[in-house]
């Protein structure tokens, strides 16, 4: 009897802990996930260790060069009652603790005492945002990981627009010139001057340095504004020409530019060009790839034949890979002021195609004068049925 | 209202006397509202860790299935959120302890499928790094964006948004693979209208069913950011509005026919976090990431009602957000990192085919290193080619010597690892090799097998000229290099960068390969230079040097 009527407090315990757990978990800020809550056990019950942190852990430092240590320090305090052991925790860069002889060593606060955390982070060659983070294991089971962050940016004596010094022309013709132009600038050398522009393609890519216009300097001032970056700049800008006539297909280029600013670190600038010269016909996708196509299915696959000097043309399928269906749909009416007009090739592997991998291009003949016949690879992989 | 600690412990106990009876309940469902979410969700007594910064994220964050959400009620649905992979198909970086990659999302994406979940796959687009400045150029990000839509749609993604990063491979290029998608993932752009003939290629959003709930997605991109696409014809196939604009139509279309509302942006931060404000109809606003290592925590907006997520940059971060039975409650949220404790065998069995196998074909049919666009060495003297370290040998022996002894000697061996096969992926060669991206560099293991590895002239430049006719102060000026201006012109980090060498630093490295003033030139045979068959004969007698253990006999003469 007794049994039951300790099984009965037990059950009605417990339902009423079903009850009361959702109001109480309610009642504090259910939006985090801060609740998970650690368990009471041997380690946290009595006296616990507490620790403080004198300031933000995420300190924000003033942009700094490439190539430089920048180190900050926060203080560390237990103000608990039980002893505070801190262990360095995950690190996304090679920053350094201080007090922590190893990695594998535990520094031990005695209540009241306090101790400090210096970050130590190198710029190296970084350029713009930069972020690294350290983080100190602790047995304050309410702060169990506190993480301290360092973030600026970090500038090249010179820096450059576009900040990846990459220029990507894109699919361009070579019946025009292409330019694009390159900004360089600097806060700390007024009298900063190109010196030497060279080029991996002299014969097809001409360079010219001059001033940066006003709507440049204002939008490289707002990029500057975004970063927080307040102070003067100097600067040109190198406009780079592809000259027409560039052979066709993918290009991948250099251009190099010396300045004479007076940073020993500051080399020359490489600015990577590329892209691919293009004719007056295109087919997107160019390579038409069709992976994993299964045999009793069979798939579709639809592509965009581009005219860009906007003449009619009219396609002829010449040949085409062997089980493959092709057709190509009439000309979409080019818009005014649209640079191309276009035409919808559609490719199918019909249900029952035989398994195995089908490779070949699909040839068109074209009544387009400068495009007597153009080739688009087709690349296919037909699955059996299982 | 908050806890005190004494409460606090109270309801440790009850807690655990819950969890002693096994008792577990659904009915508990967290109230919308709050200030943060996910704070602290990283909490985990556990033991201390090493400096290894994997190793010790793993140890800092919750063991069990590496995503650490046991306390979550039953949620009715799960949002797997990733973006700005920026063509990480894999962990970034080729040394050890990267986070990230495919095959672990995917993983992720399984043991939440698991768990018995409604899984919705939301991506924010940013497949691609501009293939400009990719390593792999123009016509490997093609195959690489193909591959990275083939994983999304393996993971059963429902929707991806539309970026200027991924548009930079070219309008219609980008739009020619849009179409070949099937019905998911959606791309989303609610304020793009694609031109006529590509209209289904993009839609303002999707309504996708998780159970019996319905989650509403959309996405904006910021229209400055198209702008700085060099593209002509960009303008003629997309017409961009004002995001706040397009949005009004969609967020009450949302509202009315989803449980859920979910938003995308692809445009600096501060424009997720205005229209956030400007559409508290939004339970989660996913926006991009300043930096690549996001925080642990969501922001919020609308007094909690609102989670702004972001998952950090090259895919190494994930996020889950949970929605619960009760529609009112918020949504919680939570940072999965990317880390070993999602490897294992068979983990992510059809991303590691497609990445491993598929990719790899693709790559090898198109010749993307084969056919790389080459461009002249710049500070080359016009004529000059590459030969290979073979012909170095011939008056450098002791330096060869050095060379020979150390990793740059052996950087090819790796890419020819069984089933780890990268000969053929331009992101690799090119600094495993020499001379790749320039005239007469690289070009294949067939073609030019005495330029595998990385040799002399990947800092010295191309050394034909130097090597036939070395008493010429012109040429040997022109291959002559200093510590110092190897590290102002930054050769080296150029492939010892953040991802591929964290902790690169040159004064620590250089001493380990410093080869200055090891040889003496009083034999005269040292000026008499090479001609085509001789240096034709030392880059056959460089592969025997570089694989020794096929010979069994180390034959460099010195």
């Amino acid at each position: 009897m007794l049994r039951w009527f300790l099984i009965a407090i037990l059950a009605a315990g417990i339902t009423m802990a079903a009850i009361i757990a959702p109001q109480m978990l309610s009642s504090s800020n259910r939006a985090t996930d801060d609740l998970k809550f650690p368990t009471r056990t041997a380690e946290n019950s009595g006296p616990l260790p507490v620790a403080t942190v004198d300031h933000e852990p995420l300190h924000a430092f003033e942009p700094m060069p490439q190539n430089a240590e920048g180190t900050h320090v926060w203080k560390i305090s237990n103000t608990g009652k039980a002893d505070l052991e801190l262990t360095k925790g995950p690190s996304t860069c090679s920053c350094t603790i201080a007090n922590f002889s190893n990695d594998e060593s535990k520094f031990v606060l005695k209540p009241g005492d306090s101790t400090e955390i210096e970050l130590k982070w190198e710029t190296r060659q970084n350029n713009g945002e930069f972020k690294k983070s350290a983080s100190v294991l602790t047995n304050d089971p309410f702060k169990p990981s506190i993480e301290f962050v360092v973030q600026g940016i970090v500038r090249p004596a010179v820096s450059v627009i576009p900040p990846e010094q990459v220029v990507n022309f894109n699919n361009v013709s070579n019946d025009q010139p292409n330019s694009y132009n390159v900004a360089l600038f600097t806060s700390d050398y007024p009298d900063l001057k190109v010196t030497k522009v060279s080029t991996s393609k002299p014969e097809y890519i001409e360079t010219s340095v001059q001033p940066l216009s006003e709507d440049e300097r204002l939008r490289i001032q707002e990029s500057r504004d975004r970063l927080n970056q307040k102070e003067s700049f100097f600067g040109h800008k190198v406009v780079v020409t592809l000259k027409p006539g560039m052979p066709v297909g993918l290009f991948s280029e250099e251009i190099s530019i010396t300045t004479d600013h007076p940073n020993p670190k500051q080399g020359p600038i490489k600015v990577l060009l590329s892209g691919k010269m293009v004719g007056p016909i295109g087919c997107f996708p160019e390579v038409l790839r069709m992976s994993q196509v299964q045999a009793d299915k069979g798939t579709t696959m639809q592509a965009t034949l581009i005219v860009r000097d906007k003449k009619p043309v009219k396609f002829e399928i010449v040949s085409k890979p062997e089980g493959v269906n092709v057709s190509i749909a009439a000309a979409d009416t080019a818009k005014a002021g649209e640079a191309a007009t276009r035409y919808r090739m559609t490719v199918e592997i019909p249900a029952g195609a035989k398994p195995g991998s089908i490779e070949g291009p699909i040839v068109l003949k074209t009544d387009h004068p400068n495009v007597a016949e153009m080739t688009i690879p087709v690349q296919a992989i037909v699955l059996g049925t299982k | 209202m908050s806890m005190t600690r004494r409460s606090f412990e109270g309801f440790c106990l009850l807690i655990a006397v819950l969890a002693l009876s096994g008792c577990g309940s659904n009915s508990t469902v967290p109230p919308k509202g709050g200030t943060s979410a996910g704070a602290g969700s990283q909490r985990s007594a556990s033991a201390p860790g090493k400096s290894n910064p994997e190793k010790a994220a793993d140890k800092a964050e919750p063991k069990e299935d590496g995503i650490g959400v046991d306390d979550w009620q039953t949620p009715s649905a799960v949002l797997l959120v990733s973006g700005e992979q920026s063509g990480y198909l894999e962990p970034c970086g080729c040394t050890s302890g990267q986070l990230g990659g495919l095959i672990r999302r995917h993983e992720l994406h399984r043991r939440l499928v698991q768990k018995g979940w409604n899984v919705v796959g939301v991506d924010l687009g940013s497949l691609i790094k501009d293939p400009g400045a990719s390593l792999g150029g123009l016509e490997q990000t093609k195959i690489k964006f193909t591959v990275a839509l083939r994983a999304l749609k393996e993971m059963n993604y429902s929707a991806i948004a539309l970026s200027p990063a991924d548009l930079k491979l070219g309008t219609l290029e980008v739009l020619g693979q849009y179409l070949n998608l099937g019905e998911t993932p959606k791309v989303l752009g609610a304020n793009v209208k694609p031109a006529a003939g590509f209209e289904q290629t993009i839609v303002p959003s999707y309504i996708v069913a998780a159970g019996e709930k319905k989650i509403g997605i959309t996405s904006v991109i910021a229209p400055e950011s198209l702008g700085e696409i060099n593209d002509p014809t960009l303008q003629d196939l997309l017409t961009v509005t004002p995001p706040s604009e397009a949005l009004k139509a969609v967020a009450a279309e949302l509202a009315t026919k989803s449980d859920w509302q979910v938003l995308m942006v692809q445009g600096p931060p501060e424009m997720a976090t205005k229209l956030a404000a400007e559409f508290p109809v939004f339970d989660v606003v996913v926006a991009t990431s300043v930096y690549e290592d996001p925080k642990a925590d969501a922001d919020v907006a609308n007094g909690g009602k609102t989670l702004i997520v972001n998952v950090g940059k090259k895919g190494k971060y994930n996020g889950i957000v949970g929605f619960f039975p009760d529609t009112n409650a918020a949504p919680r949220y939570r940072k999965i990192t990317l880390g070993t404790k999602f490897d294992g065998p068979g983990a992510g069995e059809p991303i590691r085919k497609l990445i491993d196998e598929d990719y790899q074909v693709e790559l090898k049919a198109a010749g993307v290193v084969e056919n790389f666009p080459r461009r002249s060495h710049l500070s080359a003297i016009p004529g000059a080619t590459f030969v290979g370290a073979g012909a170095c040998k011939n008056c450098h022996p002791n330096t060869y010597a050095k060379w020979l002894t150390s990793k740059h000697s052996h950087a090819y061996e790796p890419l020819t690892i069984p089933k780890r096969n990268r000969e053929f992926d331009a992101e690799c060669i090119t600094c495993h090799t020499t001379g790749f991206e320039y005239e007469s560099g690289w070009v294949s293991a067939e073609k030019t097998p005495y330029l595998q590895g990385n040799q002399c002239e990947n800092c010295h430049g191309p050394g034909s000229l130097h090597a036939s006719d070395p008493d010429n102060a012109k040429f040997r000026q022109s291959m002559a290099l200093t510590s110092e201006l190897a590290d102002k012109n930054m050769l080296c980090v150029r492939c010892h960068d953040a991802d591929n060498s964290p902790k690169f630093d040159f004064s620590t490295f250089w001493p380990q390969i410093m080869h200055k003033g090891m040889d003496k030139y009083d034999n005269p045979k040292v000026h008499k230079g090479l001609d085509a068959q001789e240096i034709a004969r030392l880059q056959k007698a460089l592969l025997v040097d570089m694989n020794p253990k096929d010979t069994g006999v180390r034959k460099t003469n010195y």
